[in-house]
C-alpha cells in the first residue's frame, strides 16, 4: 500500500522533473555522484552475518566514495521486506542493498502469489561472499562419512533427523539436493538459526545439521562437531579436514552467496562507479583479512557475470521447483 | 585465575573506566526508553566498536547490555511503560507503589535486586561456567515444550484475580503467535497477504502498544489524571527502601537469582519466563501473598533480581559453547567475531585475558549502575508528579518513534497504536494484558518445540514422560496448577 | 453498561473469532493448523467460561469507570493526526504540532509553556534518534 503510493509519487515527481530539466538530468547527476549519503539496505537484522559483512564493507567503501554510507536494516519475511524496499527505491544510486542468493531468486516463484518484488526490478552489482553449505554431526556420532549416514537412512528412515534453518531456505535446499543425489528421503526439523540447532546437535537431540560453513567452522575447529561434507567444488580453507560431497560420490553444490545490487534503472555511469568501488574494496587485503577472520570465503563475481549467476541459479531452481515443489502447495 | 589480574588492569585503565561509565549511562537510557530494547542498544553500539581495541569494545557492549536490562525497571515502575518483556513483572508491583507515592522506595529495591541478581550471575559465570553449560545441552525440544507450558500456567495465575480472563488473554496471544509463515510447512497463517506479517506479529510493537501507548491513554484521557492516585498525596521522602524491607527480601533475591541464572543458560527460553516464575515463587513463599500485585516491594525485588541474573546466565552458553542464549547475545557474538574472538572454549584458553576483561566489566557495570541508580532515584521519582496530560503525549511520542526505529516500518507504528487502544479497554474491563504478551513470546517456543519433539519422536506423545528432565518439568506444571487450587479449597474449608 | 454486560459481549465476539480460527486452522495443510486450532479452542473455552460466569448470580455487579468521551475523542484525533502527518508531511513537522495541540487542549498548559515543551522535546528526539542512532525517520516533503 505504502509502496504503491510511493511509486505513484515517484512517477509524478519523475514526470515533473523530466518535463522541467529535459535531457540533461542523468549525466549531470552522474558527474557529481555521490553528493549525499548513500543508504545501504540490509534485509536481515543488525548483528547477523549479512549485517556484519555489510557494515565492514561500508567502512571501506566510505573511504573509496568519500561519502557516508548509512546501513539500514529492513528485516522481515526472510529478507523479502528488504528486497521490496530495494526494488522500489529511486534508481539514482543513493540506495544500494545486499541480496542473498539463492533465496532472493526463489521467492518470485515459491511465493508467486504474494511476493512484492521481481528480479527485473533489481540489478545485481557484484557478489562478495559465497558461504558453502556444510552437513555436520556431533563428534560422538557413529556416522563418519556420508555413506554411513546414507546407509543408516536406508536401514531405518526414521533413525536420522536433520535440522535446517527454515523451509525453502538455502540449507533446506542443500539437504534436499543431497537427498536426491543419494536417493533417500530425509526427516527434517526446522530450527530458527544456527545457535539452537547446534545446541540440539551437541545435546544429542538431533542426528545431523545442515548449515553454512561460516557459522559451523568454529565448532568444527574446536572438535565438538564433525563435518561430514562441505557442498563445494573443492575443500575450503577454514575447515580443510572436511571432505567435499563430490569426493564422496555425491555431487552436490550448495551455498549461500551475499552480494550487492541496485534498483534497476540506475544510470550506467553510476552503476560502473559503484562496481569499481566494490572491486577496490573486495580486492583490498585488509578487507579480505577481516572476512577471513569471520570465516567468510570471498568469491568475487562482478557486473554482468553476477547478473548471469543469479539468472542461471533462478532458472535451475525454478525447473527443480516445477518438477517437485519443496513447499507443498 | 592468574588471568584475573591483567584483566583487572584492563578494566581499571582510565579509558576503560570512561567507556564503562558511558556504556552504563547509555544502557540505562536505552533501557528506560520505550521501544529501545537491549538488543537494539547492543546492535547500535557495534558499529561504534569497530574502531576500538577489542577490550574496550567488549567493555562497552557488556556495560550497555547489563545496564539496559536494569534501565527498563525505571520506567516500568514510575510510568508502567516496560521497554521490554523483561520488566513486565516489575511493573505489576512497582507501578502501584509509584501511584502511592512510594516510587523512590520501589526504584531503590529494584536497583538492589538488579545488583544482587547481576552480581550473582556474574560470579556464577566466573566460577562454574564450563560445567554449567551442559545444562544448555541437556534441554532438548521436549524439555522446552514443557518449560513453555510451565511459563504459561504461571503467568495466567500471576496476572489476574480472574483466571478465566487471563486464560482468554493468553489464548489470544497464542493465536497471534501462530501468525506468519510456518517454518515447518511454509504455509502462510493468518497473514492476509501482508508481507510485514510473514515473520509473525512483531513482539515489541504489541508490547509497547499494550503497555506504553495504553498508559498514554490512561494518563491523558481522564481530566486531571496522573501517576499519583490522589492530588494530596505527597512523595514519600525516602529514596531507599527500609533496611527491614531489604532484609525481608534477601531470600527472595537469592531464589530469583538462581532461577534467573538457570533460565538464562537455556538458549531461547526468554527473560520473561525467569521474572514471572521468580515473581510467582516469591508470592508463594510470602506470608502475605495477598499484597502482591498491589504494591509489594518483594515482588519488585523478585522480578528485577531474576531479569538481571539472566544477563550473566545467557553469557554462559554464549561464551563457553558459542551458542547465544537470546537475541542480545546473538548480536554480542557478532560483535565478538568482528574482533576476531570466536565464541567457544578457546575464549577461556587463548583469549582468556580478553574474556575475563569482559566478565569483570560486567561486574563493574553492575556496581556502577547500582550506584548511579541509587543516587538518581530520588530525582527520577519527580516524574510521577508531572500532570498526566503532559506525560502522556511524551510517552506516546517515544512509543511511536521507538516502534518505528525497531525495523523502520510504519506498519509497526499502526500496530502499536491499535494495540494501545485494545490495551486501554482491556484494562478498563479488567482483562490482564501481561498473559497476551507472554503468550506471544512463549507461543512460538511451545509450538516449534512441540512439533520438533513430534518429528523426532515420530508422533509418540509419551516422549514427554519418558525423559527424566522432561518428566520433572511435567510434575512442576501439575504442581503449579494444583497448588493454588488446593490453597483455595483449604481456605474455603477453614471459613466454614 | 455493567461489567457483566460488557463481558458477555466480549465473550460472544471473541468466541466467534476463536471459532473462526479453529475452523481455518483445521483447514490448513499438514500439521500447520494444529496450534491455531488448539489456541482457538482454548480461547473458545475461556469465552464459554466467562459467559457462564456472568450468568451466575453474583452480588454487586460493578460499573466500569466512566469514560470521558470528549477527551478520548480529542486524544485519538491527535494521535491519528500525528501518524497521518508523519508519513506525509514529515516527522519533524508532525511532532511539534502533535505535542502543541495535545498539551494545549488536553493538558491546558499556557501557549508559551506548550510551545516551549513541544519544541525542546522534538529537538531532543531529533538529536537522539536522527543524529545519535541514525534512524531514517520519515522526512516527508521536507526532504524530497
Amino acid at each position: 500500500m505504502k509502496v504503491q503510493s510511493k511509486l505513484m509519487r515517484k512517477v509524478l515527481v519523475g514526470a515533473v522533473a523530466t518535463a522541467l530539466v529535459g535531457g540533461l538530468s542523468t549525466s549531470a547527476m552522474a558527474a557529481d555522484y555521490p553528493s549525499k549519503p548513500i543508504e545501504m539496505i540490509v534485509a536481515f537484522g543488525a548483528g547477523g552475518s549479512t549485517d556484519t559483512m555489510a557494515r565492514i564493507f561500508a567502512k571501506y567503501a566510505e573511504e573509496e566514495l568519500g561519502e557516508r554510507i548509512v546501513v539500514v536494516n529492513r528485516p522481515g519475511a526472510g529478507g523479502e521486506i528488504g528486497w521490496v524496499h530495494l526494488a522500489n527505491a529511486d534508481p539514482d544510486g543513493y540506495t544500494i542493498g545486499l541480496i542473498n542468493s539463492p533465496v532472493v531468486e526463489v521467492y518470485p516463484f515459491t511465493r508467486e502469489e504474494t511476493v512484492g518484488y521481481s528480479l527485473d526490478e533489481i540489478r545485481p552489482l557484484a557478489n562478495v561472499i559465497t558461504d558453502p553449505g556444510v552437513l555436520a554431526v556431533s563428534a560422538d556420532s557413529p556416522y563418519q562419512t556420508l555413506d554411513d549416514l546414507v546407509a543408516a537412512v536406508k536401514d531405518d528412515p526414521q533413525s536420522v533427523i536433520i535440522s535446517h534453518e527454515g523451509i525453502g531456505g538455502d540449507d533446506h535446499l542443500a539437504a534436499l539436493n543431497f537427498a536426491e543425489e543419494a536417493g533417500i528421503d530425509l526427516s527434517f526439523v526446522a530450527y530458527n538459526g544456527n545457535a539452537e540447532a547446534t545446541a540440539s546437535l551437541l545435546g544429542g537431540h538431533i542426528s545431523a545439521f545442515e548449515g553454512n560453513m561460516s557459522e559451523a567452522a568454529a565448532q568444527i575447529q574446536d572438535g565438538k562437531v564433525r563435518g561430514l561434507a562441505v557442498w563445494a567444488d573443492e575443500r575450503v580453507e577454514p575447515i580443510a579436514g572436511v571432505p567435499t560431497g563430490k569426493e564422496q560420490g555425491y555431487d552436490v553444490q550448495a551455498a549461500a552467496s551475499r552480494g550487492f545490487a541496485v534498483p534497476a534503472g540506475v544510470p550506467q555511469e553510476v552503476y560502473d562507479m559503484l562496481l569499481a568501488v566494490t572491486r577496490d574494496v573486495v580486492e583490498n587485503p585488509e578487507f579480505q583479512a577481516e572476512m577471513d577472520q569471520l570465516n567468510m570465503p570471498i568469491n568475487a563475481i562482478y557486473g554482468q557475470d553476477y547478473v548471469d549467476f543469479i539468472n542461471d541459479s533462478h532458472d535451475r531452481l525454478k525447473s527443480l521447483w516445477e518438477k517437485d515443489p519443496w513447499i507443498e502447495q | 585465575m592468574d588471568v584475573l589480574l591483567p584483566a583487572l588492569g584492563n578494566v581499571m585503565a582510565p579509558m576503560a573506566l570512561l567507556t564503562l561509565l558511558l556504556g552504563t549511562l547509555a544502557g540505562m537510557t536505552i533501557g528506560a526508553l520505550p521501544g529501545l530494547s537491549s538488543t537494539m542498544g547492543v546492535a547500535l553500539c557495534i558499529p561504534i566498536t569497530f574502531s576500538m581495541p577489542p577490550e574496550l569494545a567488549l567493555i562497552l557492549l557488556g556495560a550497555v547490555y547489563v545496564s539496559s536490562v536494569y534501565g527498563g525497571s525505571v520506567t516500568a515502575i514510575l510510568l508502567r511503560t516496560p521497554g521490554t518483556d523483561a520488566s513486565i513483572a516489575t511493573a505489576l508491583d512497582g507501578y502501584p507503589l509509584a501511584e502511592a507515592g512510594r516510587g523512590g522506595e520501589a526504584l531503590g529495591m529494584a536497583t538492589l535486586g538488579s545488583l544482587f541478581g547481576g552480581l550473582f550471575s556474574v560470579i556464577v559465570l566466573i566460577a562454574i561456567a564450563p560445567p554449567l553449560s551442559t545444562v544448555a545441552l541437556a534441554f532438548g525440544p521436549q524439555e522446552y515444550t514443557v518449560l513453555a507450558i510451565f511459563g504459561l500456567v504461571t503467568i495466567v495465575g500471576v496476572a489476574s484475580d480472574r483466571p478465566l480472563k487471563g486464560v482468554l488473554s493468553a489464548a489470544v496471544g497464542l493465536v497471534l503467535a501462530t501468525v506468519g509463515l510456518d517454518a515447518f510447512t511454509g504455509v502462510q497463517r493468518f497473514t492476509f497477504g501482508q508481507s510485514e506479517l510473514f515473520e509473525g506479529v512483531p513482539l515489541l510493537p504489541v508490547l509497547i502498544g499494550l503497555f506504553s501507548v495504553s498508559q498514554a491513554f490512561n494518563l491523558c484521557v481522564p481530566a486531571g489524571g496522573g501517576v499519583l492516585t490522589s492530588k494530596e498525596q505527597k512523595l514519600k521522602g525516602r529514596g531507599l527502601p527500609l533496611w527491614h524491607d531489604i532484609r525481608r527480601s534477601l531470600r527472595t533475591m537469592l531464589r530469583s537469582s538462581v532461577i534467573g541464572s538457570v533460565v538464562g543458560i537455556l538458549p531461547g527460553a526468554g527473560t520473561s519466563i525467569a521474572s514471572f516464575i521468580s515473581y510467582n515463587e516469591a508470592r508463594r513463599h510470602s506470608s502475605t501473598p495477598e499484597r502482591f500485585g498491589k504494591g509489594e516491594l518483594e515482588g519488585v525485588a523478585a522480578s528485577e533480581s531474576a531479569n538481571n541474573a539472566v544477563t550473566g546466565g545467557t553469557l554462559i552458553p554464549t561464551l563457553t559453547l558459542g551458542i547465544p542464549g537470546n537475541a542480545v547475545t546473538a548480536v554480542f557474538v557478532g560483535g565478538l567475531t568482528i574482533h576476531g574472538l570466536i565464541p567457544g572454549p578457546s575464549l577461556f584458553t587463548h583469549h582468556a585475558e580478553t574474556t575475563y576483561t569482559l566478565i569483570l566489566s560486567l561486574l563493574f557495570a553492575n556496581v556502577l549502575f547500582a550506584v548511579l541508580g541509587l543516587w538518581l532515584c530520588r530525582y527520577l521519582v519527580v516524574v510521577t508528579k508531572v500532570p498526566g496530560a503532559v506525560l502522556g503525549p511524551m510517552i506516546l511520542v517515544f512509543s511511536v518513534i521507538g516502534t518505528y526505529a525497531l525495523r523502520n516500518a510504519v506498519f509497526d507504528v499502526w500496530l502499536a497504536v491499535a494495540f494501545g487502544v485494545v490495551g486501554y479497554f482491556m484494562e478498563r474491563w479488567r482483562y490482564p494484558a501481561a498473559p497476551l504478551v507472554i503468550a506471544l513470546i512463549l507461543g512460538p517456543i511451545l509450538e516449534v518445540n512441540f512439533r520438533r519433539s513430534m518429528q523426532i519422536a515420530h508422533w509418540d506423545l509419551t516422549t514427554f514422560f519418558t525423559r527424566p528432565l522432561s518428566l520433572t518439568l511435567c510434575l512442576l506444571v501439575v504442581l503449579a496448577v494444583a497448588y493454588p487450587l488446593w490453597i483455595q479449597w483449604r481456605r474455603r474449608k477453614l471459613q466454614r | 453498561m455493567t461489567l457483566d454486560t460488557i463481558d458477555r459481549g466480549v465473550a460472544m465476539l471473541m468466541g466467534v473469532l476463536c471459532g473462526v480460527v479453529v475452523v481455518v486452522g483445521l483447514g490448513m495443510r499438514g500439521d500447520a493448523g494444529l496450534f491455531p486450532a488448539i489456541a482457538g479452542t482454548l480461547g473458545l473455552l475461556a469465552c464459554l467460561g466467562i459467559g457462564l460466569d456472568t450468568l451466575r448470580s453474583r452480588p454487586p455487579d460493578e460499573l466500569p469507570p466512566t469514560l470521558p468521551w470528549q477527551r478520548f475523542t480529542v486524544w485519538s484525533l491527535c494521535i491519528l493526526g500525528l501518524l497521518g502527518l508523519m508519513v506525509t508531511v514529515g516527522t519533524f513537522v508532525a511532532l511539534p504540532l502533535f505535542l502543541l495541540t495535545s498539551l494545549r487542549w488536553l493538558g491546558h498548559l499556557r501557549w508559551a509553556a506548550a510551545l516551549t515543551i513541544a519544541i525542546t522535546f522534538s529537538a531532543l528526539i531529533y538529536v537522539v534518534f536522527v543524529h545519535l542512532l541514525t534512524v531514517p525517520l520519515p522526512a516527508g516533503w521536507l526532504v524530497d
